[in-house]
C-alpha cells in the first residue's frame, strides 16, 4: 500500500489485509508443497496431536477469554469465559478417530474473575441467573470433514434446568472441517471450523447456531516426529453464537463472540489459574474422578 | 456511503490494554474498535473490532537490551460490510480467526504473501519505511 492510500482507517486495513490474505495463501501454500512448507503433514493426525494425542490418552484443553455481546455493531464486554474440556482421542481408521469429551465453563464477572450465579446483560440491563455449564460425554468422529446430526435434550442431559436455560430441545446438525495447514519456519497452524444448528423440535421456538473457530500453533520439527504422539501447542479461539435463553436477550438481533486463548495439559493441576479453583468448587466431583463422567454412558 | 473526507473526519478510535501471566507466560490483551460515523446521529455506517492477545518469552522480556522480542498473538475480529463486498442492506458482518507471528525482516513472513504483496503493492516490499510515514 502507498503512502498516498493511508487514511485513518486504512491504517488498520494495513494489518488486516495480511490477515485477510492468509486464508487462501495457507490452502494455496500447502497444495503448492513448496520448499517452505517441508515435508507433507498429516492434517488429521497434526489436529489431534495438537488438540490432544494420538494414543488414546486422558487431556484437558482449556480455553480463558471474554465474551461480548454485539448488537448492531456495537460491542460490549459481557463476561469472562473459562473451559476445560476433557478429551480422549482413539484411532479406528486412518482417517477417522472417535472424540469422547466432556465440558465445564464458566461465565465469570469481567472485574473479579469469579463467577456469579447473575449477571446484567449488555444492551438491556437485565439481570439474569447465569448457568454452570457442564455438557457430556459427547461423542464425535473426527475427520478432515464430518457432518454428525445428534439430538439435545433436557431429558437426557446432566441437568434438566441447566439444559433448558441453554437451548430448547432440538436436533443438531453440525459440521465441522479442518483446514490447510500453514506453515513457516518451524511454525504450523491448523484452524478447525465448526458448525452447529439446532433445529428446535417445537416450532414456536427460534432455531439457534454458533460458528466455532479454532487455530492451533504448534511445532513444525514436533510434529513430524513419528515417535511423538503429541506436540506442544497453544490456540487462539473465536466464537460466534446465537443468544442462550438465559441471556433472555429475545427479540434483540445480534449474537455474542467470544475470544480466547487456549491449550491442552495432562492433569488438572496443570490448567490455568482460576479454572481448577471453579472446578472444585462448583464440580468437586469431577475433579474427584475425571475419567468416571467422561466413560459414563452418553446421552 | 460517506465521502472519503467525512470517513476520515468523524471515525472513532479507541483501544485496550490489559496483562496477565499463565505459567510464567507473559499475555497482553489488546482490543481495538473503530467506528466511522457520517451522521453522528444515527448507527455507525461502518465499524471494526478486533481482539488481539500476545504472548512472548518471559527470558527474552527480561533482557535488558531488548529492543524486541519473538511474540504471536491470538486474533479475533468482527467488521461491518466493506463497500466492495457489495451487501447493501443485508444484515450482517464479517468476522476473522487467526493465530498470528511477527517477523523481524520482510524474508521471513511466508513467502506466497510477499509474492501477493510483490504484485499488488511492490513500493511496500522496496522501501516499508517510507510506507509507514518514516
Amino acid at each position: 500500500m502507498s503512502t498516498s492510500k493511508l487514511s485513518t482507517l486504512s491504517r488498520r486495513s494495513l494489518i488486516a489485509l495480511p490477515l485477510a490474505q492468509v486464508s487462501f495463501w495457507s490452502a494455496a501454500q500447502a497444495l503448492a508443497k513448496s520448499a517452505e512448507a517441508g515435508p507433507p503433514l498429516d492434517r488429521l493426525e497434526t489436529m489431534v496431536k495438537m488438540r490432544g494425542s494420538i494414543d488414546g490418552r486422558l487431556g484437558f484443553s482449556w480455553i480463558k477469554g471474554v465474551r461480548y455481546a454485539q448488537v448492531d455493531g456495537r460491542l460490549e464486554p459481557m463476561c469472562g469465559l473459562l473451559n476445560c474440556t476433557m478429551n480422549r482421542y482413539r484411532r479406528l481408521t486412518r482417517d477417522t478417530f472417535d472424540l469422547r469429551l466432556y465440558e465445564i465453563s464458566f461465565y465469570t464477572d469481567l472485574s473479579t474473575g469469579q463467577y456469579q450465579s447473575t449477571l446484567k446483560m449488555p444492551f438491556t440491563g437485565k439481570s439474569v441467573e447465569v448457568p454452570l455449564y457442564r455438557t457430556g460425554p459427547g461423542r464425535h468422529l473426527v475427520k478432515t470433514a464430518n457432518s454428525e446430526e445428534m439430538s439435545w435434550s433436557k431429558n437426557n442431559t446432566g441437568s434438566e434446568a441447566a439444559a433448558r436455560m441453554l437451548a430448547p430441545d432440538g436436533k443438531i446438525y453440525y459440521n465441522v472441517e479442518l483446514s490447510q495447514p500453514t506453515i513457516q519456519a518451524d511454525n504450523v497452524w491448523l484452524t478447525t471450523e465448526a458448525t452447529t444448528r439446532l433445529e428446535p423440535n417445537n416450532p414456536a421456538d427460534k432455531p439457534w447456531f454458533y460458528k466455532e473457530l479454532i487455530t492451533n500453533h504448534g511445532s513444525l520439527k514436533q510434529l513430524l516426529d513419528p515417535a511423538v504422539p503429541y506436540v506442544d501447542s497453544d490456540a487462539s479461539y473465536t466464537l460466534m453464537m446465537d443468544w442462550r435463553p438465559w441471556m433472555q436477550m429475545d427479540g434483540i438481533d445480534g449474537h455474542t463472540l467470544d475470544h480466547a486463548i487456549g491449550g491442552r495439559v495432562w492433569s488438572l493441576d496443570a490448567l490455568p489459574t482460576g479454572i481448577l479453583e471453579h472446578m472444585s468448587r462448583h464440580h468437586p466431583d469431577v475433579v474427584a474422578n475425571p475419567l468416571r463422567w467422561l466413560d459414563a454412558e452418553g446421552p | 456511503m460517506a465521502t472519503r473526507r467525512s470517513v476520515v473526519a468523524s471515525a472513532a478510535f479507541t483501544a485496550g490494554h490489559a496483562t496477565f501471566v499463565e505459567d510464567g507466560t507473559p499475555f497482553l490483551r489488546s482490543d481495538e474498535y473503530g467506528k466511522v460515523y457520517p451522521d453522528k446521529s444515527k448507527p455507525p455506517t461502518v465499524f471494526y473490532r478486533e481482539w488481539m492477545i500476545w504472548q512472548a518469552r518471559t527470558d527474552a522480556l527480561r533482557k535488558s537490551k531488548a529492543t524486541n522480542v519473538p511474540s504471536t498473538f491470538a486474533y479475533s475480529a468482527l467488521s461491518s460490510w466493506r463497500p466492495w463486498m457489495k451487501m447493501g442492506d443485508i444484515k450482517g458482518h464479517t468476522a476473522e480467526n487467526r493465530h498470528v507471528a511477527k517477523a523481524d525482516t520482510l524474508e521471513k513472513i511466508p513467502s506466497m504473501l510477499r509474492d501477493l504483496i510483490q504484485q499488488s503493492d511492490p513500493d511496500v516490499l522496496a522501501d516499508p519505511a517510507c510506507a509507514l510515514g518514516s
